[in-house]
């Protein structure tokens, strides 16, 4: 699972948002060592697009959206937001970037400060700014709530007195106010009710049009992704390993990491028995040795040695299908994830122990 | 078409943006507030309800008052050991304003009577006259005494804590929301306190801003403000690391992330951000504080750089008179007894507000 | 080897109420559930937050605090009633006869205890065995939930292990007593869709083994969908539809339970669908609406529904009830959408929602 290539970047200056070859590592005690976390991600997002981020815990993809926050900032790599390098900014400059793009985090709880008044937390972007005066932020801020279909006049209530999902409107609510141009929603409905995910996702949808959002949008649920989604890359253990259309993954995933994700999502549906072949067995190995060549092939039933000695870089294989990986599915092709190919347990050198922890 | 059938509303039809399946994505807010919450709470938080006790009662019972919780009057909800806490704080903070100000006066606090000396209340035949609790080794009136000491012994730890809290939180919320370079040098900076036992390091702090025991009587700083300044600095470095511990566990919330990401400044962050959330037990452990100062400033005066005679404090009149235990008890008890209950009655309350003040945010 | 066992349903429940006494009044979490449940067979209880169904769960477990709850009706387990025993009296049943595995599997396990300690706990509280055997036993429960090297695991603290090896060892330790009923209360919520269906498969894979009941508590019909035998769906501490799951797949009859499955992001659709959405929230359990108590939030509502609330009345399926006077798919139910539809009412959380 290499993707450490850049073809599936699009040519021409309509990305709102470019980054390339984005590092991340966080070193770990005083021995050198280091985490792992993202290792050479490259992606684009056109102005008004949704581009989805898909993959396991530990993937990389929340570390991912904060590094193009530059929260903390990456070891290495561009992000290149509306024109400008992001990386290359530092205090008070890249402040000024920051209300033009904002984040929406997974727990509704942890991410609304319990001691502040619902309309303060929303208000605190144009506090900050000092946009408007007293007056017109109170209107935006009951415009903004309005939006996200709370009541205004619940404003002076705390977060603790709203459900989940009421607190995940106030954060959207917290995040539009600014007016940016790009949101990052990291795993925003993980934390959710079936029925009350639904709200939210409409309710984002809804959002992007009525201010004009560019979404960068992260979860482990590729049903999800794919609801909200012009483009899905598919990441496994800080790389990429997939990038292509929601549709175009669901129709004919090409690396089987993508399989795996589609067959793991529980279907209502009595008559589709959940089958075991079906269901990729393991956990992701430890991310401070992470396998050498493609690092899917310790779970991989098509891994060759090939596999372990080099790592795969990501190909055009269909039309705007990028996928890394040296044996991609064919059509129609089943994979059984309950059998392991040779290339799994393969040694390389000293950098050998990258098996489950 | 209007509809009178309860349950059925005709609203305008509102465009959907994508069209397609009817429900409008703006569902989901207006319902009665509070009952989802309040199995959602358990549902959160599996193991609270695990177990036999008042925990898990607590937890559905909390939210189930739900909007109404957060919007509760002050003083709603106090049991009567809070009010008599309350009251009895209410009467000593009155009696030291009155006993300095003069408005009211017991008696002349220096004023010596020889013939009443050491006399206790219940002294044999019979009580000093007029002397409702006896009076000290030299025959002066202890209510008279008790009642300006109790201005001296209040104001030396409240100033201390105030002092300390306000350097100490401050220094770790600082060092907590920052970490890294800052934190290992203020953490180091307090354990270096800490490691001079309080007591000796208040002494030299009180050696030092007074000078030495010769130049002390001529020193132009009042007892009071060095106490304050001995005792705050001893409690820099306590209440620094509480405070650090706080404030770095909520550094790691999303919300403070969040605000960052809105381009909020450090200095905004801790204190709109952290403060609050930090604040609420900090003030109950000052409450705390207090008791523990008040005793403080009574050990030093034990070893003889307290609030210096003839001015009384608490715990001087303790100091000056402990010779007399056994034959005068009355002298030493009486000061006690008031140190006592007052210790006592902060700690409840730091109790109470500690409990008021806890978010309850479990189970959102 | 079902033969072998005493014959009669493994769980009865009767009219189960539980109640909770709040400042704000009474608060009927659970009200009037009456379901039984036969040896080795899965029942799915599906539900939004604040339907009731986590403190059905727990009622039935016996595991809700006694003060300030208020409950009546029955539970019987293998023909004993539980409901009246202290704490004291149900630890013989709880580990040995019934367990339950939690959605947090870090908040269910002890951080600053070893993972063999754990396990080796649970056993010798109900099995009179020795440490050694009890050792043994520990490494065997973590080979069957399929964690690699579990002779090493059982010297480890849980934050050293994943979520999903976390909610293996919390599966470990349910079984160790080899209960008969197993309550498993979302078990798969916190984790990634590839370790919960693995998780699925352990746990189902286990219950065959062991020949033992399992109600499977979760908010996502598409979990229970091919694990359960049978499915109850709660609504506002009641049940509103059950069914065994292929009748309720194929002939559902509630509004509710349509609303449910159609909120869930489906894979064979186009990218930008708009996901059907139920309006609102659950009611209030304090004040339930007079009526059906979905009405506010039903497609079909019509007047008799915020009148007066549908019994539990049985459907053309055997073993299928529920709870509604238009139900889906009937000539009755088809006439009250269309009246919906034609007069342009709309629920009334929807209408509240959609104030802008």
């Amino acid at each position: 699972m290499a993707g450490t290539g850049s073809i599936h970047l699009r040519a021409g200056d309509g990305a709102l948002l470019r980054v390339e070859d984005l590092v991340v590592e966080f070193p770990i005690g005083h021995g050198g060592e280091a985490v792992h976390a993202v290792s050479g991600i490259s992606l684009d997002v056109l102005d008004g697009e949704t581009l989805g981020i898909v993959g396991e815990s530990g993937c990389g993809k929340s570390t991912t959206g904060r590094a193009v926050m530059q929260l903390p900032a990456p070891k290495s790599g561009s992000v290149r937001f509306d024109g400008v390098e992001l990386t290359s900014l530092h205090g008070e400059a890249l402040r000024r970037v920051r209300p033009r793009l904002q984040m929406i985090f997974q727990d509704p709880i942890s991410s609304l400060n319990p001691r502040r008044r619902v309309r303060e937390i929303v208000r605190e972007g144009l506090d900050i700014w000092e946009m408007g005066d007293k007056d017109a932020r109170n209107a935006k801020v009951d415009e903004v709530l309005d939006a996200v279909g709370m009541d205004p006049a619940n404003g002076a209530r705390r977060p603790h007195e709203f459900s989940g999902g009421q607190c995940q409107r106030i954060s959207i609510a917290r995040a539009v106010v600014t007016e940016p141009k790009l949101i990052i929603c990291d795993e925003p409905v993980s934390a959710l009710d079936v029925s009350v995910q639904a709200q939210i996702l409409n309710l984002l949808e809804d959002m992007k049009h009525r201010y004009g959002l560019t979404v960068v949008f992260i979860a482990h649920d590729l049903a999800v992704v794919k609801n909200v989604s012009d483009r899905v890359l598919v990441m496994y253990l800080g790389k990429a390993c997939e990038i292509a259309s929601p549709d175009d993954l669901y129709e004919h995933p090409k690396h089987p990491y993508t399989g795996a994700l589609l067959a793991a999502i529980p279907v209502p549906d009595p008559t589709q028995h959940p089958d075991e072949e079906r269901v990729l067995g393991g956990e992701v190995p430890s991310p401070i040795h992470p396998p050498t060549g493609c690092r899917f092939r310790t779970r991989c039933p098509k891994s060759q040695e090939r596999c372990a000695l080099e790592e795969p870089v990501l190909r055009e294989v269909e039309p705007s299908q990028y996928v890394a990986c040296h044996f991609p599915l064919e059509a129609g092709e089943q994979i059984d994830f309950a059998r392991v190919g040779i290339g799994a347990s393969i040694d390389v050198a000293s950098d050998g122990d990258g098996s489950t922890p | 078409m209007p509809c009178s059938i309860p349950g059925f509303v005709v609203p305008e039809r509102r465009p959907s943006p994508r069209g397609g399946a009817p429900g409008p994505g703006t569902g989901g807010f207006g319902g009665p507030g509070a009952p989802a919450d309040a199995i959602r709470r358990d549902e959160a938080d599996p193991s609270s309800l695990a177990f036999e006790g008042d925990a898990g009662l607590l937890q559905v019972d909390a939210v189930a008052a739900g909007p109404e919780g957060g919007r509760r009057r002050l003083g709603q909800g106090l049991n009567v050991t809070a009010w008599v806490a309350i009251a009895w704080m209410a009467f000593i903070v009155l009696i030291a304003v009155l006993a300095k100000t003069g408005l009211v006066t017991w008696g002349d606090p220096q004023n010596s009577i020889a013939s009443c000396a050491s006399k206790g209340p219940f002294a044999q035949g019979g009580s000093a006259p007029g002397h409702l609790l006896g009076c000290d080794s030299i025959g002066r009136d202890m209510i008279a005494r008790l009642a300006l000491g109790a201005w001296e012994s209040l104001l030396v730890s409240v100033g201390a804590i105030t002092v300390g809290f306000v350097i100490g939180g401050g220094l770790g919320i600082i060092a907590g929301y920052f970490g890294g370079f800052v934190d290992t040098v203020l953490s180091g900076m307090f354990n270096v306190l800490l490691s001079v036992p309080a007591i000796v390091l208040a002494l030299a702090l009180v050696a030092f801003l007074q000078g030495s025991p010769e130049n002390a009587a001529n020193s132009t700083l009042p007892d009071w403000f060095v106490l304050i300044l001995a005792i705050g600095i001893v409690s820099i470095p306590l209440v620094g690391r509480i405070s650090r511990a706080s404030a770095l566990s909520w550094s790691q919330r999303e919300f403070v992330l969040a605000a960052r990401a809105q381009g909020a400044k450090s200095g905004r962050i801790m204190i709109r951000e952290l403060l609050p959330n930090v604040a609420p037990a900090m003030f109950s452990i000052a409450l705390l504080g207090i008791a523990i100062a008040i005793v403080a400033e009574g050990t030093l005066a034990i070893l003889g750089v307290g609030v210096r005679p003839p001015t009384p404090s608490w715990g001087n009149i303790i100091a000056l008179d402990r010779g007399l235990l056994l034959t005068s008890p009355h002298i030493v008890f009486e000061p006690s007894i008031l140190i006592f209950l007052t210790a006592l009655a902060l700690n409840y309350l730091g109790d109470v507000v500690r409990t008021r003040f806890e978010v309850r945010e479990s189970g959102i | 080897m079902a033969a072998a066992q005493p014959s009669g349903p493994l769980l009865e429940v009767a009219d189960l109420s539980t109640h909770f006494e709040t400042s704000r009044g009474l608060v009927r979490a659970v009200d009037g559930v009456s379901l039984t449940l036969d040896r080795g067979k899965t029942l799915g209880i599906v539900g939004e937050s604040g339907s009731g169904k986590t403190v059905l769960s727990r009622s039935i477990m016996n595991l809700l605090p006694k003060r300030g709850v208020v409950r009546s009706g029955s539970v019987r387990l293998e023909g004993n009633e539980i409901l009246p025993l202290s704490a004291k009296e149900m630890r013989r049943y709880w580990g040995a006869q019934m367990a339950m595995i939690f959605q947090d599997p870090m908040t269910s396990l002890n951080p600053v205890m070893k993972i063999g300690k754990q396990i080796t706990e649970a056993v010798r509280q109900h099995l009179d065995v020795t440490r050694q055997y009890a050792n043994e036993l520990a490494e065997s429960l973590l080979a069957s939930v399929r964690i690699p090297e579990p002779h090493a695991r059982l010297k480890e603290y849980p934050h050293q292990l994943s979520g999903g090896m976390r909610q293996r060892i919390c599966i470990a330790i349910a079984l160790a007593c080899g209960p008969k009923l197993l309550f498993a209360d979302e078990p798969t919520t916190a984790l990634d869709v590839t370790v919960q269906a693995q998780v699925l498969d352990l746990i189902a894979h286990q219950q065959a083994e062991r020949f033992m009941a399992m109600v499977l508590v979760t908010h996502d019909l598409g979990v229970v969908a091919g694990r359960a035998d049978e499915i109850a769906v709660m609504y506002a501490g009641r049940i509103v539809e059950h069914a065994p799951t292929g009748v309720l797949f194929a002939n559902m009859k509630m509004p509710y339970t349509e609303a449910l499955l159609a909120s869930i992001p489906k894979l064979d659709e186009h990218s930008h669908t708009r996901l059907a959405t139920i309006p609102g929230r659950p009611p209030d359990l304090v004040i339930p609406p007079p009526g059906c108590k979905f009405a506010p939030r039903c497609r079909y509502v019509q007047e008799r529904c915020v009148q007066e609330e549908p019994p539990l009345t049985a459907g053309a399926a055997p073993g299928h009830e529920f709870r509604c006077w238009f139900p889906v798919g009937t000539p009755e139910g088809n006439e009250a959408l269309a009246r919906n539809e034609r007069e342009g009412r709309v629920p009334q959380a929807a209408a509240l929602a959609g104030h802008a």
